[in-house]
C-alpha cells in the first residue's frame, strides 16, 4: 500500500523498473491522488541513465582467440621433438650394438678352429654346425632346429658357456654330451640317483653334471686362444680412437691384463661347488 | 565455454563492457585495460564459465577491476576526462549532460550499481551477483544513489 511513508521507495523502484504492475498502478493512483508528487516522480524517473551506444569498444579483433593453428603448430613442434628423440636413441643404440657385435666376434671366430680340429664321425659333425649356430644367435637356432629338447639343453649349454665368457667354443664332445643330457630328459631313468629328478631344473643340473669332466678337458686348451680373441675386438676399437699408439697399446696391455684375470676368476668358480644345507640336511648340490 | 562462445562475448559484451568501464573508472585508457583484463580472465576460466554465465563474469571482473582502479588513481578529474568528447555528443539534452555531471558526485560503488541497474538491467538479485552485496544492500545503495542523483538533477534549475 502506498502511502506518504514510503512512496519515495516506490519512486525509486518504479526507476529501477523493479515494480510489478500491481505496485506501478497503486503508485500512478497514489500519485494522481497527490499531484504534487507528480513531479517528484518526474524527477526519480529522470536520473535512470541511458546508455550511450555509440561508445564502442574499438578493437574486438584483438579480443578474439584463434587457437586452433596454435594448437597444431604446437603439436608439430611436440611431434618433431619427439622425432629427433626417438632418431639419437636409435642412433644410440645402433653404435652400441655394432660395438657390442665386434665384442661377440671372438665367440664366432673361435668357433673356426672347431674345424680345424681332428674330424670326427658325419653324424657328430652336423650338430657341431647347429651348435655354432646356436652360439651366435639363440632365436636363430630355435627356428632352425626343429628338435626342441635340444634346442633347450643347447641354450643352457650356452648360458653356462656364456657365464665362462672364453669357453664359448664348441667341439663335439660338448655336443656329444648335450645329447647325453637330452636323452636323460627323453629317458627319466637318473643317472645318478643321489639326486631326485622332481623337477626340470634338478634334471638340469644333472645334465650338466654330466657335461662337467668333458668340459674341463675341453676348456683348458682354447682357454688362450679366447683371450687372444678378446683382445682383438678391443684393440680394434682401440684403433677408433683418436689417441697416440703408445697409449692405445698401454690400453689394450690393460684390457688384456683384466681378461686374464677374468678368466682365472672363471677358473677358480670351475672347481666351485654351490650347496645348499638345511641343518644337516644337503638339499642340492651345484657343481660349476 | 567454447572459442566459439568466447567469441560470441566479445561480439556481445565487449560495448557494453566497455562502456560500463568508461563510466566506473571515468578514463578511457582504463577502461580498455579493464576490458582487456576481463576478457583475458574469461578466456582463462572458460572451462568453468558457461555461456549463459559469461556477461554476469565480465562484469563481475570489470567491476572489481574498476572499483581497484578507481580507488589506487581517485580520479577526481573523472567527468571532464569523459563526458565533454564522447558521451556528451551535440544534439543531445541537456538533461542527459546535466545527469551524466550528477554520475561523479556518486562514489564509485554507488555509480557502479547505478551503472549496471539502468545500462545492463540487471536485478537487484544479480546486481548482487556481480558486487558480492546482498539484494537488500543493492536496493539501499542504489536508492541512496538515486535520491543523490534526484537532489542533483532537481538542485540545477532550468534542467526540471
Amino acid at each position: 500500500m502506498v502511502n506518504l511513508e514510503n512512496y519515495e521507495e516506490y519512486m525509486m523502484m518504479y526507476a529501477d523498473g523493479e515494480l510489478d504492475e500491481v505496485a506501478t498502478k497503486a503508485l500512478m493512483d497514489f500519485v494522481a491522488a497527490n499531484p504534487e508528487l507528480a513531479k517528484e516522480l518526474e524527477a526519480y524517473s529522470a536520473t535512470k541513465l541511458v546508455p550511450d551506444t555509440t561508445m564502442v569498444y574499438a578493437n574486438k579483433d584483438q579480443l578474439m582467440k584463434t587457437p586452433p593453428a596454435g594448437g597444431r603448430t604446437i603439436g608439430m613442434r611436440t611431434w618433431w621433438m619427439y622425432a629427433a628423440a626417438a632418431a639419437v636413441l636409435l642412433f644410440t643404440v645402433t653404435i652400441m650394438r655394432k660395438g657390442g657385435d665386434t665384442a661377440d666376434s671372438p665367440a664366432v671366430a673361435s668357433n673356426t678352429p672347431t674345424t680345424q680340429q681332428p674330424a670326427s664321425t658325419p653324424t657328430t659333425q652336423t650338430p657341431v654346425t647347429d651348435n655354432k649356430t646356436e652360439k651366435d644367435s639363440n632365436k636363430e637356432e630355435l627356428h632352425s632346429n626343429p628338435i626342441i629338447p635340444v634346442n633347450h639343453e643347447s641354450n643352457i649349454a650356452n648360458a653356462k658357456s656364456k657365464k665362462q665368457k672364453a669357453k664359448s667354443i664348441v667341439e663335439e664332445q660338448p655336443q656329444e654330451e648335450i645329447k647325453i643330457a637330452k636323452e636323460e630328459k627323453v629317458t627319466p631313468a637318473p643317472q645318478q640317483p643321489a639326486y631326485k629328478p622332481e623337477n626340470e631344473p634338478v634334471q638340469q643340473v644333472l645334465a650338466q653334471q654330466t657335461e662337467k669332466p668333458n668340459k674341463v678337458e675341453e676348456i683348458s686348451t682354447p682357454t688362450e686362444e679366447t683371450s687372444n680373441e678378446q683382445s682383438k675386438p678391443r684393440r680394434r676399437l682401440l684403433d677408433l680412437l683418436p689417441i697416440s699408439r703408445s697409449k692405445k697399446e698401454g690400453a689394450s696391455m690393460i684390457a688384456s691384463a683384466v681378461s686374464k684375470r677374468v678368466e682365472n676368476v672363471t677358473e677358480n668358480l670351475k672347481d666351485t661347488d654351490i650347496k645348499l644345507k638345511i641343518g644337516n640336511k644337503e638339499i642340492f648340490v651345484v657343481k660349476l | 565455454m567454447e572459442l566459439k562462445d568466447y567469441n560470441n562475448c566479445v561480439k556481445e559484451w565487449a560495448d557494453a563492457l566497455f562502456r560500463f568501464a568508461c563510466k566506473s573508472t571515468g578514463n578511457e585508457e582504463d577502461a580498455r585495460d579493464v576490458v582487456q583484463n576481463s576478457f583475458e580472465v574469461l578466456w582463462q576460466k572458460r572451462e568453468n564459465v558457461a555461456p549463459a554465465k559469461a556477461k554476469a563474469f565480465l562484469f563481475q571482473v570489470a567491476y572489481n577491476q574498476s572499483i581497484d582502479n578507481y580507488r589506487k588513481q581517485s580520479r577526481v578529474s573523472y567527468k571532464e576526462e569523459i563526458d565533454d568528447s564522447r558521451s556528451i555528443t551535440p544534439g543531445q539534452s541537456d538533461l542527459k549532460r546535466v545527469l551524466e555531471r550528477a554520475l561523479t558526485k556518486l562514489d564509485e560503488q554507488s555509480r557502479a550499481l547505478v551503472l549496471l541497474k539502468d545500462y545492463e538491467g540487471y536485478s537487484y538479485e544479480e546486481i548482487g551477483q556481480i558486487t558480492g552485496l546482498n539484494e537488500s544492500q543493492v536496493k539501499v545503495y542504489l536508492h541512496r544513489a538515486r535520491k543523490v542523483l534526484k537532489e542533483y538533477l532537481v538542485s540545477v534549475e532550468n534542467v526540471i
